[in-house]
């Protein structure tokens, strides 16, 4: 019974860290506009068949490159599919090409980090000399040269390689956390019972360590959008996937006869952008990460 | 315990959509179970094969054939078509291809390579594998006699049996508009600079000092026209084949052949050797005179599989050998009747070498030689050599002892602007007067924007080309000629005309263009039929619709998204009172 009421009670104290985070995020204006932008953006993609007026891969043959109208209020593209559709479609693309890599880039950089912030020594010189080396290395570039290696273009292709390529950062963050958490007493206490180094670094480490991960989680995802939009502007994408870089690729051919073609999945991107960083923003404020560390 | 539940229900919905968005269907698939599937090969470089490959996708989906688009690089794109083992995209060839060939007008060298059987890769360039004998014979004929009423009727029954039996769906034969300064002429959407001697300025005299600028998409891979690999519009200006391309009138296009290197030339009377008496006046840039060592050299070299000249297959499989009687007189041996030879004499793949510079050089090592990559050797074209700066531009000056004369024009600055846009521009702003004809392709959505510029001048009409889907004739479907019928009568061919390329193209009967020899104006053309396409892929065995039409995949995505709302909606909004309650 004693126990029970033990375990409600850091229940409720979880639940107030969490109240006192939010009340933290929602001083900041700039932080709800962001998490609201976010959301809409979400809501966008989830919802996409219910809001879009067309069929996005439709073509409409004679109606190419109309301007916004009340029939295509944003207008047609070359193949004459409708922008609107296009561009509430295309994020879907941009944010499950922003999840997935983000997903690898956390699974990679927990490990890393954690193993290399748990055991120290050795471990930890080689691990971290080795992050040290990819963070050297320019994003960009490393994106073109290897997303070019493949033949087969491909959306799936680029999640996968930016998640690779991602995680260092996100490595450092964790080694960091679990450097000061591992002195910790809980830890102690953990060890001397006996138990397993694995369980530790995940089942008594790592939940204190989640805010950090979270927020270095948030502010990557506009970089994962911006690199695919990138390198789908670039061709290296898959150029029959619904994704704003496509259009905007598209729309700089016919920039001085249809500007709204690039202008309007440029918006997009540029909205969306803002909303997850200053969503991050918010997050990086709200947990006191930096003040914890 | 049952928050856990919840979650784990958020996230696997998440999870479902996430998965069920990455295999992205093609909206515009099949409903129901395809007949077949096919995959169509595009150049990732090329938006408009994008749009066209959309819109196949579209209608070939009307009768249950998914199209499945493919974008790859050129390189492994090519790799794929010349593939010799591969009979289908699943085991590394293709199925459905878009290709653009062009060829020299008036006469047709390449027809044997292109369109026969003997032309299968790696030999020629059939890489549809089409093989129809009665076809090969009516080409053959054409090909072995002097006779031009006698070849022009082998040609229309060949123009015929193509479209009897289509190894490629012909789509349309390009017109290109040749974009330049108002005042400039001549300028040609076919011959490049090729015949920049006939350039003029309007409102200028020869006395005046008449600077071209032409806008590039990049710089030639080589300076030696023998390895031409994109170097054409550098190169032309300054060699000269035996004979040129001259430009009579740009609308409707009439070309002509005139000689450029040759006085006159005689047929023997069997037809299989010709005698070329040469021009006397002739200089090379560098002040020596020009003389038959140089022809022999030339031909010699190109004969020789160890120089690796692009032309080596198809000039080595009509002539056999050359011989020098005196100073300015030539000899051909040809190994068979070449009633085209003329019209390849002309293409810039055979320009005249000068025998003083590269004579001692070994032919395997001409490939390698200094004058391919900084400075070009002497030629003898209307236009010399004045300094290349790489990536950025190459300076052509008019050359004094042209033996037709100085020409109009006095300097050509070839101007490197990858970006079309940014050419369009710098001809808005007069920073050149002409743009690449490969260019102004790609500039077709910009020229209704043009309309009220009176300095600005389009000009041209259909270029010898044809623009194609290419059928892979080996493959088990497309082997039936019933199914090739149907997919023929399948395409859209007025949408890709009218809409895709605003009306800078016609639509094609024969793979012979029009105006030019040979062509046959009653060779039937395909029409854009759903009907008829069905009717042809019944009589090949296949059945569309199936008995049973399940969902569209739009819908069908609609629905799920609709049911997995309602299901988070249901569950937040228990999870919500619940909280309240407590």
């Amino acid at each position: 019974m004693q126990i029970v009421q033990d375990l409600e009670t850091v229940e409720e104290k979880k639940v107030g860290m969490l109240h006192a985070t939010w009340r933290r995020f929602k001083k900041n204006k700039a932080s709800i506009a962001g998490a609201v932008i976010t959301l809409i953006i979400v809501g966008m993609a989830v919802f996409a068949p219910l809001i879009a007026p067309y069929n996005p891969e439709k073509l409409n043959y004679g109606k190419e490159l109309q301007p916004p109208s009340w029939n295509f209020l944003l207008g047609t593209d070359p193949g004459g599919r409708d922008i609107l559709s296009f561009v509430i479609w295309g994020a879907r693309t941009s944010l499950i090409v922003a999840v997935g890599a983000i997903l690898i880039e956390v699974a990679i950089g927990v490990l890393i980090g954690g193993v290399a912030g748990y055991y120290g020594g050795v471990v930890d010189e080689v691990l971290m000399r080795f992050t040290d080396i990819i963070m050297t290395l320019p994003t960009i570039l490393l994106l073109l040269t290897a997303v070019s290696m493949f033949k087969v273009r491909s959306i799936v292709l680029i999640m996968l390689i930016m998640g690779v390529l991602g995680w260092p950062w996100m490595a450092r963050i964790v080694r960091s956390e679990f450097l000061s958490l591992k002195e910790s007493l809980f830890v102690e206490a953990a060890r001397s019972l006996g138990i397993r180094n694995l369980r530790i670094i995940f089942r008594h480490i790592l939940p204190n360590a989640i805010s950090p991960i979270i927020v270095v989680a948030t502010l990557d995802a506009p970089f994962y959008i911006m690199y695919e939009a990138t390198l789908s502007f670039l061709g290296l994408g898959d150029p029959t996937a619904i994704s704003w870089g496509n259009l905007v690729a598209k729309g700089k051919n016919v920039l001085t006869s249809a500007w709204w073609v690039a202008t309007f999945p440029g918006l997009m991107i540029f909205i969306t952008t803002i909303g997850l960083n200053l969503l991050g923003d918010g997050l990086r404020d709200a947990f006191d990460v930096r003040a914890r560390i | 315990m049952k928050k856990k539940l919840i979650n784990v229900i958020l996230l696997a919905i998440t999870t479902a959509q996430m998965i069920s968005a990455l295999i992205s269907p093609a909206f515009t698939a099949v409903e129901g179970q395809p007949i077949f599937t096919l995959h169509i090969l595009v150049n990732s470089a090329d938006s408009l094969q994008l749009e066209m490959a959309s819109a196949l996708r579209e209608e070939f989906a009307k009768n249950g054939i998914q199209l499945e688009i493919v974008s790859m690089e050129v390189g492994a794109l090519t790799d794929r078509l010349y593939s010799e083992t591969a009979s289908s995209y699943e085991d590394g060839g293709w199925d459905l291809a878009f290709t653009t060939w062009w060829w020299w007008p008036t006469d047709y060298m390449w027809f044997i390579g292109c369109w026969t059987a003997s032309g299968w890769s790696p030999q020629g360039w059939n890489f549809m594998r089409w093989a129809d004998s009665l076809a090969d014979t009516y080409l053959d004929n054409a090909m072995s006699t002097y006779n031009k009423t006698e070849r022009i009727k082998w040609l229309h029954l060949w123009q015929e049996r193509f479209q009897e039996n289509p190894p490629v769906a012909l789509i349309y034969w390009p017109v290109i508009p040749q974009l330049s300064d108002a005042k400039l002429q001549k300028v040609d959407p076919m011959l490049w600079t090729g015949n920049a001697w006939q350039w003029y300025v309007e409102g200028k005299t020869p006395e005046d000092n008449v600077v071209i600028k032409y806008s590039v998409d990049g710089d030639p891979g080589m300076l030696n026209p023998w390895f031409m690999d994109g170097g054409y519009a550098h190169l032309e200006p300054m060699f000269s084949p035996l004979f040129r391309m001259k430009q009579v009138s740009l609308e409707p296009p009439v070309y002509e052949i005139v000689p450029e290197l040759v006085e006159s030339y005689e047929f023997s009377a069997d037809g299989l050797s010709v005698t070329f008496h040469l021009l006397h006046n002739v200089t090379w840039h560098d002040g020596t005179s020009f003389t038959a060592r140089d022809v022999v050299f030339t031909f010699e070299a190109i004969l020789d599989p160890a120089t690796g000249a692009t032309s080596y297959g198809d000039f080595s499989e009509f002539v056999d050998s050359v011989y020098m009687v005196d100073n300015y007189t030539v000899v051909l041996n040809l190994k068979k009747v070449a009633p085209h030879l003329i019209s390849m004499l002309s293409a810039g793949g055979l320009s005249i070498l000068p025998y003083h510079v590269l004579g001692g050089v070994p032919h395997s090592e001409l490939r390698t030689h200094e004058t391919n990559t900084v400075a070009p050797a002497p030629g003898t074209g209307p236009y010399k050599f004045v300094r290349w700066i790489k990536g950025q531009y190459m300076e052509l000056e008019a050359f004094d002892n042209y033996w037709r004369g100085r020409p109009f024009v006095d300097k050509i600055i070839l101007m490197v602007i990858p970006d079309p846009i940014t050419a369009l521009q710098a001809l808005k702003t007069h920073e050149i007067d002409a743009i690449h004809p490969s260019q102004c392709q790609q500039l077709i959505n910009e020229i209704p924007s043009l309309k009220g510029l009176t300095d600005i001048a389009v000009r041209g009409g259909v270029v010898p080309a044809i623009t194609f889907l290419a059928f892979n004739n080996n493959h088990t479907i497309l082997a039936n000629p019933y199914v090739r019928k149907a997919l023929c009568h399948a395409i859209p061919y007025e949408h890709i005309i009218n809409d895709l390329l605003k009306g800078y193209a016609e639509r094609a009967n024969s793979p012979v263009p029009p105006y030019w020899f040979g062509y046959n104006p009653d060779a039937p053309a395909y029409t854009y039929d759903i009907e008829l396409a069905k009717h042809y892929l019944e009589k090949a065995g296949y059945h569309y619709p199936l008995p049973t039409t399940p969902l569209s995949a739009y819908t069908t995505e609609i629905i799920t998204t609709a049911i997995c709302t309602f299901i988070v909606g249901f569950l937040l909004g228990y999870f919500i009172i619940k909280r309240k309650q407590k």
